[in-house]
Parts: structure tokens; C-alpha cells; sequence
């Protein structure tokens, strides 16, 4: 993975050092707390519903065994002893001081990590395929560019004060894993017939009040290109998005008024009057970020492990956890270990600094030293040896890490709601833990097979709801939550964005309408079809009338 | 001109230091229960808390302070709202993480 | 309102001219880009050199065939986050070839200083009663960057980097806690 040299430790302790230098003005009254609140905001410190919450970024979800022990360290001495992990493979710590914010930061600096632009309305922590670099199904490894992408973003001089937030998003394997098409840009490598890479390009994806889907604006970009390509969308953005209303001030808003076809024509005009040579990097810069990016020193294995499979017959429940957490590696011999944030009645996210610890531990001992972060809010381990998976998994155990239900009913995402977030409009954690506790059970889980639950606590959408197979959105009326499930949406390579099957339902009848929908979905399927084939093949009526019916 | 008011209204704020939820209390400091608050029934009852919050905005003790309206119980305050019920019981989730003293009081839920 | 150049205070020699207001035979005066366009013929005639102020949403485009003879453009800022004036000088500056004094007026905060410098602004129009020492201190707290292509004394990593880009193994790529040469 990338590592610090000497320009960017400096860049990150200097930034440390304006942000101190900020605080301290701010304490002292040099700085209003308008003035302040947006300095803040761009250093990742939100004013919360009880506090203060800092939100590190954890570049493309990658982190190392030292990262993520200084995380700990971090929840431990400053906070309540644990960190919640995003939907934006970032973390966040829910009751920092703002005294000891700076001091935070200076822990992460010696650990090559920041908090830089983790919020405000400039471009946020560019994410990634979170198995990039080991999954059998990549073109290319995204991370490099995702890397270029965060260097260039990092305090940039003109775009830093956009219209509203900015969210980049990159793939280079087939599968979308990083939800690309719900991002302002969503960047696809994909293989031309001569056999090069390039990338294609989206804009104007969201989540928020008006979920849209990206259009693509360039379906071949080479791949030297991209920074000065994307200072011509970042332009045309900065110049014409909507600043006159905060909910119409995306990408996306502006993608839409002009028409997906005008706007591309305007990004290519500014294109062509960019001089791209003095923005691109030197080619022997990429290749400086791509030496980092280099395979680690796998062994040489036989694909095939007897030791797992004796294993494997031996214990049922090692069986599942390898069935649903663990997935084909490009390298023979080694694993793609999942591990589930997610269990039985949890919150989903949270992970305890002795939990932190224990991943990073496995990640030191089995992994190469590498931990990824999911947008899922889970955590991997992405080069296990498959001999090892048994020892990994008897690790994960010990410290409640090894729940075997990625990408089941309970692999819920869920936004930190009205229990942490001073936006929210309604509590999302708890009807998660209720959902899971009721769906919780492992043969039923199995059963119903692949089915992503995604909770927001308000119309922001943090909880991905719209690109939920089930997706609940948690509102206010007179004093109550209520909650209104959506049937369809999905974030993968075919995205979709759900649809609103009725009148919404009370925090004691939603797990009841989730359930319905759930033994809908079983009495009907054909054989082999998950949820989402099967809600795509009736479509919403026969979910309706059950849900309806009864509730 | 004094705001126009419903009900009963106390005045609440964060910490600056260090984000915590406080109540603009009768002995004119900030208090973290909401049942120490001063309490205004009347329009320019409330923009005298506001002219007082304002002060200690001022003087950088505290931030993003406002009005909201309660329920006098009689043996304390519950506010009308149910996102400022939730902000003073804390998280629901993590009960130990309760900062509030009343927290279970202002909220049945 | 006090002007900072070259980070300290310095006369300013311009005055901003309303539309309404009648054009004085000599000095230096601001004025906008409607009255520019139409009074043209008069103003470039006059003693005095003539600036122009562009709105946040105008096109810097509309005055390219004036550059040569404009000695000032300002542009502003309505809030010290509404960024559209960073791209309209990035426009001008490069796309356009403009070469004269670009001044930021609005809400200029000392924390934006860096990024103005950056895009090609040169003179600032700030508060009265800010300091210079925490203007200063607040636009130099920063001496890197990573963005080529910009302007300003910020060091990109071309030019800070004296040696020769790291030589990694795969094997050491791996390694952890290990530092990797500059």
C-alpha cells in the first residue's frame, strides 16, 4: 500500500499545524464559529446531536496493522473506547474535545492518516473497490489512481469551496463493489478490443432527496488524462452548480438541468482549452505510486488447501463463515477474508479498540499487513492463505469478529441516525439491531440467501436506502418516527434505485413489514433466484399486498 | 422585536469545548440538566435568554444556542420536540453513553 | 478597505466607480463590466489606467477582447465559501492569457489566502482590523501542493523532490512500519 515520503509527511504535519492554528483562534475568539464551522468542517469535525464527531479518512478503505492500532489508541484515550466505520470506508469517533482534536491529529500523522476533507463542500475521500489489488475478477488496480486522485484533491486551490460536497468513486474489476454509478463521478477501468485500459467516466450519481443514477460522459478516457479531465468537470461544477439552494446544489442537479448531453458538451469544451500537460502528472510520478502498489510477497502455494478442507468437514459453523466471508483470490493459495461488523443486534459499524486490535494483529500475522474497509461497513483482510483460514476464523471468534453473514438479511447498513447525528429526522441503529435480531437466525439467514437491508436515519441517504434491496428511510411526523421502505435499488454494476411500495410504517410495525416482504420474497422465488432477481421479475405488488394486507 | 414563542420555552446551546449539551440555567451559568434551565413564558422572557446566550457566544463559551419549547411538568422540563428529546437522552443505542442526567426522564422511549 | 499585497499592507490607488457616477478625467477607477462595455471608447481614452469587476457568475469570455487594455480585473466573493471567483480566475489567468492585477474582494479570509495565491489572485481586499501577522501566518502555514499547474510559492512535489523517485521490491512494498526513502 502507498506510503509517505518525506513531501507528503510534510503536507499532512503542516496541515496539522494550520488546523491547530485554527482551533487556537477559534478559542480565542480570533475566528467566529460561522467562519470557523466551515475550516472545521474541512478538516472532518462535525458539532453532533451530544458532541463533537471526528471523521478520519481511511484513503479507499486501506489501512495497515500500525493504522489501525493508532485507531485504538485513538478511541481509547480520546473517545468512548470505539470507532464506527462508514459508508464511506472512513471512521469516525463520536466524542472527541475540540482541545484535543489537534493532539488527534498529530497520533494520525505519525501513522501517515488524516482527516482532510472528510466533510464540507469540497471533494471527499476518494473510495474504492475495497478487495482492489486481490480480487480474481480486476482489469487493473484501481488503487493507484484512487491514490493520484487523493493527493490532487487534498486542499486543492480551486475547488475547494464548491457548491456542496463531492464524492469520487473508483473501480477497475467487473463487479461493481464500490457503487460508482451513485457518485458525483464514478470512475469504471475497463479493457479496450487492443487490450489497453481506460477508464469510463459517470457524473452526476447520488443518493440525498433525489436519488439519480450517473450518465456516462466519456466511455474512454485515457488514463493519463484523468486529472485534467477532471478539473474540467470539478470546473464546470464549481462555475454553474446550483448555489442558491443547498438540496439543489449536487452534481447531479446540474447534470439533470442541462441535460446529460449540454453538460458533457461543456466539459469538453473546457477540456480542450486545459492545458493537460501542466496539470497531468509526469509519467514517472504514476509509476512512483504504482511501485507501491505492487504485489506483496505472496508464497508460492498450491490453490488447493487439504488443511482447509478437513477443516471445512469437520465444523459446520467454519463451513458457513468460509461459504459467505470468504472469497477467490487472484493469487493461488490465498483468500479474500471478510469480516462482519455486523452481529446479531449490533450496531452496525462499530468496532471496539480490543476488536481493532485483534484486526490488526490478524492483519500483521495473516495478511501481509493489509485491512481493508468496506462500504458495507465491514472490514477485510484481503491476503489470507487459504491454510490459514481456520486459525484466522478461531481469532475472529474469540473476539465476536466472526459472524458468517456477509451479504445476508443482517449484513445491515445502517446511518448513525437521530442517536448520534445532529440532520438526522428519525433513529436508524435501532431498527437495524430489531431487523437483525428478528432475521438473525443462520438457517433462516442462509435460506433467504443475498438480500441487502440499507437504513438512513433522514433524506440525506447516508444509510444508501435507495440502492437498498430493501431500503427503509426513518422520518418525523408529529413527534413520531415513521419509516418508508423501498423494494429494488442496488448498487452494483446494475444499479438501480428503489422504489417506495406505500405509506410508511412505526418503529413497532417496521421489522414486522420487513419480515413480510422477506417470506413474500421465499414463497414466491423460482429456484436460485435471490431477492433482487425475484422483486425484478413480479415487481413491487405481490410485496404490497402481503405488507398491506396484514399491516 | 421579540420572537413569537409557543409555550413555555427554555434556552439550550453546545459547549464549545467540547460539544456538550447545556441549558441556559436561572443562575445565569450553563447547566447540563435541562430541569436546571431558566424558563421563559413569555415573548420577551425569551428574547432576554437570547440576549443573555448571546453574551456567552460572544465570550466563545458557547455555540449555535436557541429557544426550544417544553412541557413544564411540574417536576421538570420535557421538550416538545422529539429531536431535542432525543438530544438530551443521548444515544439510545449505548445507554452508558448518556450524558444527560434526566436523559430517561425527558425521554420514554 | 485595507489592501494586502506581497503579505503586507499597501496604498490602494483605485477607486470603484458606480454606475451611475460620472467618470473622472484622470485616476484610476474600477468599474463594472456592463459600463466598461458600454463606455469603452471614453475610458480607454481618458488619463488613468481602467480596472473592470466581474460578477461571480459572469463569463470571464465577455471581456476577452478587452485584456490588453484593462490593468485590473476584481473579482469577489459573496461569502468566503462561494468559490466560483477561484475557477473565473483560473480562466483568466490561463485561459485567457491575463497578465494584470487580479484582485479578491468580498469575504476574503486569511484561511483562503494560500488558494488565492494559487489561482492567480495577487491583491486582497480584507477586513479592516485584520492582522497581518495571522493573515501571513495563516497564508504561509501551508508551503506544498499537490495540484500542478498552479500558481503561487507553494512547492509541488516536482520541485521539492531533489532524489530520484524510491526503487521498491514487491517484497519491501509489504513490509510493515517500514519508511520509505524520500
Amino acid at each position: 500500500m502507498y506510503r509517505y515520503d518525506e513531501f507528503d509527511t510534510t503536507f499532512v504535519r503542516q496541515r496539522v499545524d494550520q488546523f491547530r492554528d485554527q482551533v487556537n483562534r477559534r478559542v480565542s475568539g480570533d475566528l467566529t464559529e460561522e467562519q470557523f464551522r466551515p475550516l472545521r468542517l474541512m478538516n472532518g469535525l462535525y458539532l453532533q446531536l451530544h458532541a463533537y464527531m471526528l471523521r478520519v479518512a481511511i484513503p479507499y478503505g486501506t489501512l495497515n496493522a500500525r493504522q489501525m492500532r493508532q485507531l485504538a489508541f485513538i478511541a481509547d484515550e480520546y473517545d468512548k473506547g470505539y470507532g464506527h466505520f462508514t459508508t464511506r470506508q472512513n471512521i469516525q469517533f463520536n466524542w472527541p474535545k475540540l482541545p484535543d482534536v489537534p493532539d488527534i491529529l498529530e497520533h494520525l500523522a505519525d501513522v501517515e492518516m488524516h482527516a482532510i476533507q472528510t466533510s464540507g463542500n469540497c471533494i471527499r475521500n476518494v473510495t474504492a473497490d475495497q478487495w482492489a489489488g486481490a480480487t480474481a475478477d480486476e482489469f487493473e488496480d484501481p488503487r493507484p489512481y484512487a491514490e493520484l486522485m487523493r493527493q490532487w484533491s487534498s486542499l486543492h486551490p480551486e475547488f475547494s469551496f464548491l457548491p456542496r460536497k463531492f464524492k469520487i468513486a473508483v473501480t477497475g474489476a467487473a463487479a461493481d463493489r464500490a457503487a460508482i454509478a451513485y457518485h458525483d463521478i464514478g470512475l469504471r477501468l475497463k479493457r479496450n478490443a487492443a487490450g489497453e485500459t481506460g477508464f469510463e467516466v459517470m457524473v452526476g450519481g447520488g443518493m440525498g432527496r433525489t436519488p439519480m443514477l450517473g450518465a456516462t460522459v466519456r466511455d474512454w478516457l485515457q488514463k493519463e488524462e484523468l486529472l485534467a479531465y477532471l478539473e474540467a468537470i470539478m470546473r464546470v461544477y464549481n462555475l454553474h452548480g446550483r448555489r442558491d439552494n443547498k438540496y439543489k446544489a449536487r452534481i447531479k442537479i446540474l447534470v439533470h438541468e442541462l441535460g446529460a448531453e449540454e453538460f458533457t458538451r461543456q466539459v469538453e469544451d473546457e477540456y480542450a482549452r486545459i492545458d493537460a500537460p501542466r496539470i497531468m502528472p509526469p509519467p514517472q510520478e504514476l509509476t512512483r505510486i504504482k511501485t507501491y502498489f505492487a504485489p506483496p510477497a505472496y508464497e508460492e502455494l498450491a490453490d488447493q488447501s487439504p488443511e482447509l478442507a478437513r477443516r471445512m468437514n469437520e465444523n459446520t459453523d467454519f463451513a458457513q463463515w468460509v461459504d459467505r466471508n470468504v472469497v477467490a483470490h487472484k493469487q493461488a493459495g490465498y483468500a479474500i477474508v471478510n469480516i462482519s461488523l455486523k452481529p446479531v443486534g449490533g450496531v452496525p459499524g462499530d468496532a471496539s479498540a480490543a476488536q481493532m486490535r485483534a484486526v490488526a494483529d490478524l492483519a500483521e500475522d495473516k495478511s501481509l499487513d493489509e485491512i481493508r474497509v468496506t462500504h458495507e461497513q465491514n472490514l477485510v483482510l484481503p491476503h489470507v492463505r487459504k491454510a490459514d483460514l481456520y486459525e484466522v476464523w478461531q481469532s475472529l471468534k474469540a473476539h465476536d469478529l466472526a459472524d458468517a453473514n456477509i451479504g445476508l438479511a443482517t449484513d445491515i447498513i445502517a446511518c448513525p441516525g437521530l442517536d448520534y447525528c445532529a440532520l438526522a429526522t428519525a433513529r436508524s441503529i435501532p431498527i437495524s439491531q430489531d431487523i437483525s435480531r428478528r432475521l438473525g437466525d443462520i438457517t433462516r439467514q442462509r435460506d433467504v440467501g443475498d438480500l441487502k437491508i440499507k437504513i438512513s436515519g433522514c433524506i440525506n441517504a447516508c444509510g444508501h436506502h435507495h440502492a437498498g434491496h430493501i431500503g427503509i428511510l426513518g422520518l418525523e411526523k408529529r413527534g413520531e418516527e415513521y419509516y418508508q421502505i423501498t423494494l429494488g435499488g442496488s448498487g452494483d454494476e446494475n444499479a438501480s434505485i428503489g422504489e417506495i411500495i406505500g405509506p410508511g410504517f412505526s418503529s413497532e410495525t417496521v421489522t414486522d413489514a420487513v419480515e413480510t416482504i422477506v417470506d413474500t420474497y421465499v414463497g414466491l422465488r423460482q429456484d436460485g433466484e435471490t431477492f433482487l432477481d425475484a422483486y425484478r421479475r413480479v415487481g413491487p405488488d405481490p410485496f404490497k399486498e402481503a405488507v398491506y394486507a396484514t399491516h | 422585536m421579540a420572537k413569537k414563542i409557543k409555550g413555555p420555552q427554555v434556552l439550550t446551546a453546545n459547549l464549545l469545548s467540547d460539544g456538550m449539551v447545556v441549558f441556559l440555567g436561572s443562575d445565569g451559568t450553563w447547566r447540563a440538566s435541562i430541569d436546571a434551565a431558566d424558563m421563559a413564558r413569555t415573548e420577551d422572557g425569551a428574547a432576554a435568554l437570547e440576549a443573555r446566550a448571546a453574551v456567552f457566544v460572544r465570550t466563545n463559551h458557547v455555540v449555535d444556542p436557541y429557544l426550544i419549547a417544553v412541557d413544564d411538568t411540574g417536576s421538570g422540563f420535557v421538550p416538545v420536540a422529539f429531536r431535542e428529546r432525543r438530544r438530551i437522552a443521548g444515544p439510545s443505542v449505548q445507554p452508558f453513553f448518556n450524558t444527560q442526567p434526566n436523559g430517561r426522564l425527558a425521554f420514554a422511549g | 478597505m485595507p489592501l494586502i499585497k506581497d503579505g503586507q499592507f499597501v496604498a490602494d490607488s483605485w477607486t470603484v466607480l458606480e454606475d451611475e457616477a460620472e467618470i473622472p478625467p484622470n485616476g484610476d477607477v474600477i468599474v463594472s463590466l456592463e459600463r466598461y462595455i458600454s463606455e469603452v471608447d471614453v475610458l480607454v481614452r481618458r488619463v488613468g489606467r481602467v480596472g473592470v469587476a466581474l460578477e461571480n457568475t459572469a463569463d470571464p469570455e465577455e471581456i476577452a477582447p478587452h485584456l490588453s487594455d484593462i490593468d485590473l480585473i476584481s473579482l469577489t466573493f459573496p461569502a468566503f465559501t462561494d468559490g466560483r471567483a477561484y475557477s473565473q480566475a483560473r480562466q483568466l489567468r490561463h485561459h485567457l492569457g491575463y497578465g494584470g492585477e487580479l484582485r479578491a474582494t468580498g469575504s476574503v479570509l486569511a484561511d483562503q489566502a494560500g488558494f488565492l495565491t494559487q489561482v492567480g489572485f495577487d491583491t486582497f481586499e480584507v477586513p479592516s482590523g485584520q492582522s497581518i501577522d495571522v493573515w501571513n501566518t495563516a497564508s504561509g502555514s501551508v508551503t506544498l501542493a499537490y495540484q500542478r499547474g498552479y500558481e503561487g510559492s507553494r512547492k509541488t512535489r516536482d520541485k521539492l523532490q531533489t532524489s530520484p523517485a524510491p526503487q521498491l521490491t514487491p517484497d519491501c512494498a509489504a513490509v510493515a512500519g517500514q519508511t520509505v526513502p524520500a
